[in-house]
């Protein structure tokens, strides 16, 4: 129901920068994740959307207005975090019907709002019981609902399933996603589960160290990661391997990964050529288990995951994390293997082991 | 004998009803998860083998001898509890080496310890100057170079990033395998407990679902409870009767007949059950026995897999999960979705109800 913008937003606390010059545009009815590890930056930037903590530099503007200088409470948004802010001296009825309440509604017009977002959740709970004889999902959800009895243009949801137990999540968060886009509002979403946002997402923005590292659709940031980091970030784990182009013909580079003995063929790279550094990163779903093929190695690991099974290959004195749907292959087997795709980055100034830090 | 074993546990907290007789056995060196949903007494557990609370009945062995009233500092055991208590005047490397230094732990290994966790380099930081994460992983360490042989984790790994949780697992029980430690270690996290346990104990208000290695619970819950609990599963009410000599036939509505192997579960009423990454998608010419005509309503990318949901008779959101690979159908139109009778899981109808017996509360 609203554009947000920002444009070269920065905000300082103390010598630490948490956000640095960010511009970033967020589409009208879309659901946006924005990623990154603790201490990224993310949350400064969503508390200066709502209008919670002011930028030192850069505007924010609503459908073109700008509204750096607006409170929070004229904004026109739903704000949910992680730490559930029910009263909890008052009903679920209460709670849900606080904001049309405080802004002085008729009656009738409150009772409305409180029904129609009930209906909208599917909410089967004792309104009349406290909100701490509730589970905490359940909890998060008349959060959710109290913040939507608003009829907000935008929704800000700061980790709004952290604290939840893994299960309960999973289902809230479908039914958030559902919920958004039922109402056509604009959602920015914070977390630092990179699952939960690629499977909800319309678009993911990952932050590190207060800056953008890429914006793209959920299988854009994960088939064609834009820097290192990304490409371990997203998916979670990767193997990083250093490369050294050794030929260039026909559109064409051959990589020498000097660790794996192996070489790897990719299309031409931009700026990269012969006898550059590269860094090699292989995710561990695209390497493939053959009998006969390939370069050999031994496993040395093997854990049943459900769903699959996750292997540490050692191949020439060098671990190489492997996942594969199923496998009859047990610790101390040889195995041969082969790259189904890599992705190639310009060797790090910064080295690798900074490339790709966390924090 | 066992080296570590509960006997019928029961506590209760007023009228509420923390554990209700919970019994299972813990070998030397091994790595158990207890794994369950909030509520489900994991905590409360975990503390009577420490010896921070006594049971109101019940038992706790070790190596044979009766510890049940045994205080906490004479167990040899270390406890971890939720949230960090690190002593806010020590730094990093003294936090982690308060217990090594009076069990003669090497600095050697404090230091590879800290390694692992990441957080060699903040050795001497102060715990205020690191972030809830960063002390939950010095609180880890410190747990680990205590120099006990039995080491009681309580939630170590819930308050870390994703990316941490997971890197950290599989270091986590690299780790306690070298040092030879028998670890006990509480989470809510299904994907936590089937990467790192040896054993896994379920547990739901106040008893033990079932107890088992990752792969047969994942494999063969015993309990809808334990099937939906342990990862995603797609479930269908219907009748089971006896087939030809090979397979049972359980009737569901508005699906048809689904065959299973024969004796997998009893005549009656019964809950069959598919994980998503079992069904199997086929354009045409599916398998003779099990597929059925559907529709595709959605595909939704997850990062490693993809997710489509389809519509079979009147279910409408039955979920085929394609891992590692980019599905070959489009939305709105129709396949046969395939259901492998030998992994189907068919469990007789809960008395209590579907719904309650699926609750995670």
């Amino acid at each position: 129901m609203v554009t947000i913008s920002v444009e070269n937003v920065s905000k300082k606390y103390g010598d630490i920068i948490a956000v640095d010059d960010i511009t970033l545009e967020f589409r009208d009815g879309e659901y946006t994740c924005i990623i990154g590890p603790s201490g990224s930056g993310k949350s400064t930037l969503l508390k200066i959307i709502a209008g919670i903590v002011k930028p030192d530099r850069g505007r924010v503007y609503f459908d073109g207005e700008d509204v750096t200088d607006l409170p929070v409470d004229l904004r026109c948004i739903g704000m949910i975090s992680q730490d559930i802010l029910l009263f909890p001296h008052i009903t679920v009825w209460d709670n849900i019907i606080y904001g049309p309440t405080a802004k002085g509604y008729d009656t009738d017009i409150i009772v409305r709002a409180g029904r129609e977002i009930i209906g909208l959740l599917g909410l089967k709970y004792n309104f009349r019981s406290y909100p701490d004889s509730l589970s905490r999902g359940s909890q998060q959800k008349v959060a959710i609902a109290r913040a939507l009895a608003t009829h907000p243009k935008a929704l800000l949801l700061d980790e709004p399933l952290g604290g939840l137990d893994v299960r309960a999540a999973l289902d809230l968060k479908f039914e958030i996603k559902r919920l958004a886009k039922d109402l056509k509002l604009t959602t920015i979403h914070i977390t630092h589960n990179q699952e939960e946002a690629l499977s909800i997402a319309d678009k993911i923005v990952i932050m590190r160290r207060g800056r953008i590292e890429q914006v793209g659709k959920p299988e854009e940031v994960y088939d064609i990661p834009s820097t290192p980091f990304v490409a371990r970030f997203v998916g979670g784990e990767s193997n990083f391997f250093e490369g050294v182009i050794i030929d260039e013909s026909s559109g064409k580079l051959i990589i020498s990964v000097k660790d794996l003995d192996l070489r790897i063929e990719t299309p031409s790279i931009k700026g990269l050529s012969v006898n550059d550094e590269v860094l090699v990163s292989i995710k561990p779903e695209h390497i493939m288990l053959t009998k006969d093929e390939g370069v050999k190695g031994t496993v040395v690991e093997k854990d049943f995951l459900g769903a699959y099974t996750r292997l540490i290959i050692n191949i020439n004195g060098k671990d190489v994390i492997v996942r594969v749907k199923k496998t009859s292959l047990n610790v101390g087997d040889t195995v041969r293997v082969l790259l189904l795709k890599a992705h190639i980055f310009p060797y790090p100034k910064e080295g690798l082991e900074r490339a790709i830090a966390y924090e | 004998m066992s080296y570590l074993e509960v006997i019928d546990l029961r506590k209760n907290y007023g009228y509420v009803k923390a554990l209700r007789g919970v019994s299972f056995s813990v070998d030397k060196g091994s790595y158990v998860v207890i794994l369950g949903p909030t509520g489900a007494g994991k905590t409360t557990l975990l503390k009577i083998i420490a010896g921070l609370l006594t049971p109101d009945h019940g038992r706790v062995m070790l190596e044979g001898e009766d510890i049940t009233y045994k205080p906490p500092e004479l167990r040899g055991m270390t406890y971890m509890p939720q949230g960090y208590a690190l002593f806010p005047h020590m730094t990093v490397w003294e936090n982690v080496c308060f217990g090594a230094e009076v069990r003669g732990i090497s600095m050697d290994t404090v230091k590879e310890i800290l390694e692992i966790v990441g957080l060699y380099h903040r050795r001497d930081s102060y715990p205020d100057q690191l972030s809830g994460g960063q002390q939950q992983r010095v609180a880890l360490a410190r747990s680990l170079a205590s120099g006990s042989k039995i080491v009681l984790l309580d939630e170590p790994l819930s308050a870390l990033d994703l990316l941490l949780n997971v890197e950290l697992r599989y270091e986590l029980k690299r780790l306690a395998k070298k040092l030879e430690l028998t670890v006990i270690h509480v989470t809510h996290n299904y994907e936590e407990a089937l990467s790192i346990a040896d054993k896994i104990v379920i547990m739901r208000r106040g008893r033990i679902e079932q107890v088992g290695k990752p792969e047969e619970i994942y494999k063969h819950p015993k309990t809808v409870f334990v099937a939906n609990f342990i990862g995603e599963i797609n479930y269908f009410e219907g009748n089971l009767h006896r087939g030809d000599n090979k397979y049972d036939v359980v009737e569901v509505s508005d699906i048809g007949g689904i065959l299973v192997p024969r004796g997998l579960g009893v005549e009656g009423h019964v809950i069959i059950a598919f994980r998503p990454e079992d069904l199997e998608l086929y354009k045409n010419s599916p398998p003779p026995i099990n597929s059925f005509k559907s529709r595709i309503s959605s595909i939704e990318f997850h990062g490693l897999r993809y997710r489509v949901m389809l519509n079979v008779g009147a279910y409408s959101n039955v979920k085929v999960d394609l891992w590692f690979k980019k599905p070959h159908v489009k939305v709105g139109s129709e396949v046969y979705v395939h259901m492998p009778p030998e992994r189907a899981l068919v469990f007789e109808y809960p008395k209590e109800g579907l719904i309650s017996a699926l609750s995670v509360e």
